[in-house]
């Protein structure tokens, strides 16, 4: 690149970031450089600039649940640039992380897979669209006449596009009248939607990420926030650092990253944050800090499953037993962190909690979320600026593609459950079932499906009796390394006939019978949905590569194959575009009598938009809402009718999901009874997460270079006093076993952690060293969400350090011979 | 050749540390500045990402450093480079891994 096109770029860019940062006059240069006037920093906010690109394409980083809004820079055709959105309101200030900026190495990877692939006498073959999708069809109407619609299942992903899972869901639910439809985020979401559920009566946070800016404290607990939503800790950072009176708590096993910028760190053994959770509510209504006024009006008191009601007295009766030194001997938290949380978290005047899949991968997580909305109401939590109980999702289009579409075993549009009989009428006439339906019953079924780890165990070839599930789509997700105790598993995925839709070859890959080439993101557009009920337009950007094509493009001529071409009215459209407008179309009209309703965020209105729209949002001249349950800012107070509501006309706060309106405050045991308990065989309990710049199975991170150098192999952390009983040294290779299976790991020696307690980060795909043979499958009885977070393990040196960076990535060549050790 | 255009926020008191700290780098170029509240806009031309990130860790360890803020970047000319088929040895994960290209 010459000096002066080099110098224009920089140019450009810079007076970019100066407008990002409201910098806005003349500027001081180390060295002169030439700047055209067009490049002034307020002419060259978002707009074109022929210098550095054609053209901006405004979209979302696919790369975490953040949701950071982008522009992606194109010229010539290719993806030259990408820069963050000044105007966005999840990555304030446009500001990016490592992983994002990194997303053009993904998309020209040449590892992409750009054929389609059909497993012939073992070996995964090339084949034509045309074969592979005539395959499909053949089979799945084979499998439909033999063992019944539930026989061929759908496994999607939050990282689907809100029109792709919305797609595939009415093929499933409508089309096959099949609820054997499950999706990734039953793996990391699940419990926090139940959670929500049960307590609020309504699925996802009442405020938005804003209230982080209006906190007093902020509660970050089963989240490493600093490197699993690296952006929002920013925001958190720069807002403690400029407001240092705000108290950040942290509670988790481990002192990460997070617990930097903490005012209190409080350690808890993996699976015992519930006593923590009922002590710190007993520490404040015990001190008389509980918000009297806001219980009376707003909690409803409920022991059991929350059919029964109980009274005030009785949940302090409850919690009694959650005495500070009682908590200190079941978790380890130390009974005076107790204390002080418990009296910033009530008299801060404005606390927000932020948790991730900490409390959500349990054995009791929905517990555990139901608990940290306990702390909310007592303490008057709710619905007023900076005070929220926010559970931040793992994904980028978790909650808008997954959650609110209802594309899970049991929800309908809307997130509304299947059985609901009310709802349940609404999305058949809506979608017309009883005329277009290919199954006889001519409607949805009102039974749930399986959640996925039941629908994995259920999953099988045709000569397995026990196994109902004999054929399954997996798109944009890899169950054969994020399913726990995969020993389990794998076999299934690899007898049923399995299909899969990705854009690289996977551990999934490997065991399939048909391998779909994908579409990235940018090459094909889509609306995703992130934590805090927004919803964003990522416009098609570049031309797929060829032989490559978009999941919505491969839903429709499944749809058309099987004979819904008529129910599925984007079908037949040629471009991707439209196709998708089309299907988002149909959606938002679906939801639009729901509290999630996007009826007034048109395709039109998401292209135009450059901060996306939050739900409720009944009409296109409705702004979106910050903050539900609140009259004067949740439009569903103004017409509660239309969604089939009553809220009284006096209520200023009204939680309407519920029949009373008020919150479940509900009486959990925080004991784990379905957790597995170390013993003297294995002594150590091991939890699993993220690292920073590697992104679930590493499936993209592994292949940025920059990403995968940080942490190119896995690893346990191991507290240094357990490594010197165990008379380990730093890099020493360790095998760590479960009474499931086992890992060869090169151990790290810290003392962030809690002795007795490891960790293992879950993005390696080598099979040794694959976490997940190692995780047990127990799930949360509500739901069905597997707990990750705590396995009994023994841990054996093995030998010294040996060089494990290597950086493993499943290869094309690799595809036919998947080797798991 | 990848160009980064990044917000330095910095203590507004140390504005002299701040550039003796720029200076140590030949690949950074300072832009528009607001002293007053402690922002400079620089670019940084690197080979890679890698480096970019080894920056950010050298600033964001003095303390008068609060923040090294990404805002754009522009990856053409690797781009280019991967698309003509040449040999990218970055993305060639079935080597061993060298950390000469990135340091």
């Amino acid at each position: 690149m010459d000096i002066s096109r080099r110098n224009l770029i920089k140019t450009s860019l810079a007076a970019s970031a100066a407008a990002a940062a409201g910098i806005t006059f003349g500027c001081k240069k180390k060295e002169p450089v030439q700047e055209p006037a067009a490049q002034q920093p307020q002419a060259d906010t978002q707009n074109n600039n022929t210098v550095t690109v054609d053209k901006w394409v405004k979209g979302v980083c696919r790369m975490c649940g953040t949701g950071c809004s982008i522009y992606v820079g194109v010229k010539d055709g290719k993806m030259v640039a990408i820069k963050g959105n000044v105007d966005s309101k999840t990555n304030t200030r446009g500001t990016l992380c490592i992983k994002g900026m990194n997303i053009w190495k993904v998309a020209y990877h040449p590892d992409r897979l750009t054929t389609p692939l059909i497993r012939k006498n073992g070996k995964l073959e090339p084949a034509s669209w045309e074969e592979a999708l005539t395959l499909i069809e053949t089979k799945f109407k084979e499998y439909h006449k033999k063992y019944g619609y539930d026989s061929v299942a759908y496994y999607g992903s939050g990282q689907c596009t809100t029109e792709e899972s919305y797609t595939f869901n009415k093929i499933w639910k409508g089309g096959f009248g099949s609820n054997m439809m499950d999706g990734n985020p039953r793996l990391c979401m699940a419990s926090a939607v139940a959670g929500y559920l049960s307590s609020l009566g309504s699925d996802e946070p009442a405020g938005a990420y804003e209230d982080i800016e209006k906190a007093k404290c902020i509660f970050l607990t089963g989240s490493n926030t600093s490197e699993a939503h690296p952006i929002l800790f920013r925001r958190i950072a720069r807002y403690k650092k400029d407001n240092p009176d705000v108290k950040i708590i942290v509670c988790e096993p481990r002192k990460t990253q997070t617990s930097l910028i903490a005012d209190l760190w409080m350690p808890s053994l993996p699976g015992t944050d519930l006593a923590i959770f009922n002590g710190m509510a007993r520490e404040i209504i015990k001190n008389n800090w509980h918000d009297k006024e806001f219980i009376a009006k707003h909690a409803r008191f409920t022991s059991g499953d929350g059919s029964q009601a109980s009274t005030f007295d009785e949940y302090i009766k409850f919690i009694d037993k959650y005495t500070p030194e009682y908590v200190e001997k079941v978790t380890g938290c130390p009974a005076a962190a107790v204390k002080q949380a418990a009296e910033w978290f009530a008299k801060s005047g404005a606390t927000m909690s932020l948790w991730c899949m900490g409390l959500n991968q349990r054995s009791n997580g929905v517990w555990a979320n139901n608990l940290i909305h306990n702390l909310h109401v007592i303490t008057g939590n709710f619905g007023k600026p900076g005070a929220d109980s926010f559970s931040l999702t793992g994904q980028p289009n978790a909650c808008g593609g997954v959650r609110e579409t209802g594309s899970l075993s049991h929800l309908l549009p809307g997130c509304k459950p299947v059985a609901v009989e009310p709802w349940r009428k609404h999305v058949e006439s809506y979608w017309k079932v009883a005329e277009h339906s290919i199954n006889p019953a001519k409607a949805i079924n009102p039974k749930p499906g399986f959640p996925a780890v039941k629908l994995f165990a259920s999953l099988g070839g045709e000569n397995e009796q026990d196994k109902p599930v004999k054929a399954i789509i997996i798109s944009t997700t890899n169950p054969a390394q994020t399913l726990p105790n995969l020993n389990k598993f794998i076999p299934n995925i690899k007898n049923a006939f399995t299909v899969v839709i990705d854009i690289f070859p996977t551990r999934t890959a490997q065991l399939a019978s048909v391998v779909l080439p994908a579409a990235f993101l940018y090459e094909k557009g889509g609306v995703y949905g992130c934590s805090e009920r927004r919803s964003f337009l990522t416009e098609k950007a570049v031309e797929a590569p060829e032989g490559t094509k978009p999941d919505l493009w491969i839903a429709c001529q499944i749809a058309k194959r099987m004979g819904l071409e008529k129910y599925i009215a984007w079908s037949n459209e040629e471009d991707i575009v439209k196709m998708a407008e089309m299907a988002w179309n149909d959606y938002i009209g679906c939801t639009a009598n729901s509290e999630k309703t996007l009826a007034g965020a048109t395709y039109k209105r998401l292209r135009e938009s450059t901060t996306g729209v939050q739900w409720p949002c009944p009409s296109e001249d409705h702004p979106g809402t910050y903050k539900r349950y609140v009259r004067g800012m949740d439009p569903i107070f103004d017409n509660p009718e239309k969604y089939g509501l009553k809220i009284p006309a006096d209520a200023d706060m009204y939680f309407y999901g519920r029949p009373d309106g008020k919150i479940n405050v509900f009486m959990r045991d925080a004991e784990p009874k379905a957790s597995e308990k170390i013993s003297k065989e294995y002594p150590f309990l091991m939890t699993t997460g993220r690292v920073i710049e590697q992104w679930h199975t590493g499936t993209m991170t592994m292949r940025i270079p920059e990403t995968a150098s940080a942490h190119p192999n896995s690893f346990i952390e191991i507290h240094k006093n357990d490594a010197k009983k165990l008379g380990l040294s730093q890099g020493d290779m360790v095998k760590v076993e479960s009474a499931r299976g086992m890992n060869i790991l090169p151990v790290k020696i810290v003392n962030m952690t809690l002795e007795g307690v490891c960790f293992v980060p879950m993005h390696d795909q080598k099979g040794n060293r694959m976490v997940n043979f190692i995780c047990n499958d127990v799930v949360d009885a509500t739901s069905g969400e597997p707990d990750y977070k705590v396995s009994a393990v023994k841990i054996t040196k093995v030998s010294g350090p040996e060089k494990v960076d290597d950086r493993y990535v499943v290869t094309k060549a690799e595809l036919d011979n998947p080797t798991f050790s | 050749m990848i160009i980064a255009a990044s917000v330095l926020y910095f203590n507004e008191q140390k504005y002299d540390e701040v550039l003796k700290l720029i200076e140590k780098y030949k690949n950074i170029e300072t832009h528009q500045q607001d002293i007053e509240n402690g922002k400079i806009v620089i670019t940084i031309e690197a080979e890679n990402n890698k480096e970019i990130e080894d920056i950010e860790k050298d600033f964001t360890q003095h303390e008068f450093i609060i923040d090294l803020a990404h805002f754009a970047f522009h990856f053409g000319e690797e781009v280019d480079k991967v698309l003509s088929g040449g040999s990218v040895p970055d993305f060639d994960i079935t080597k061993p891994f060298t950390r000469k290209r990135l340091q």
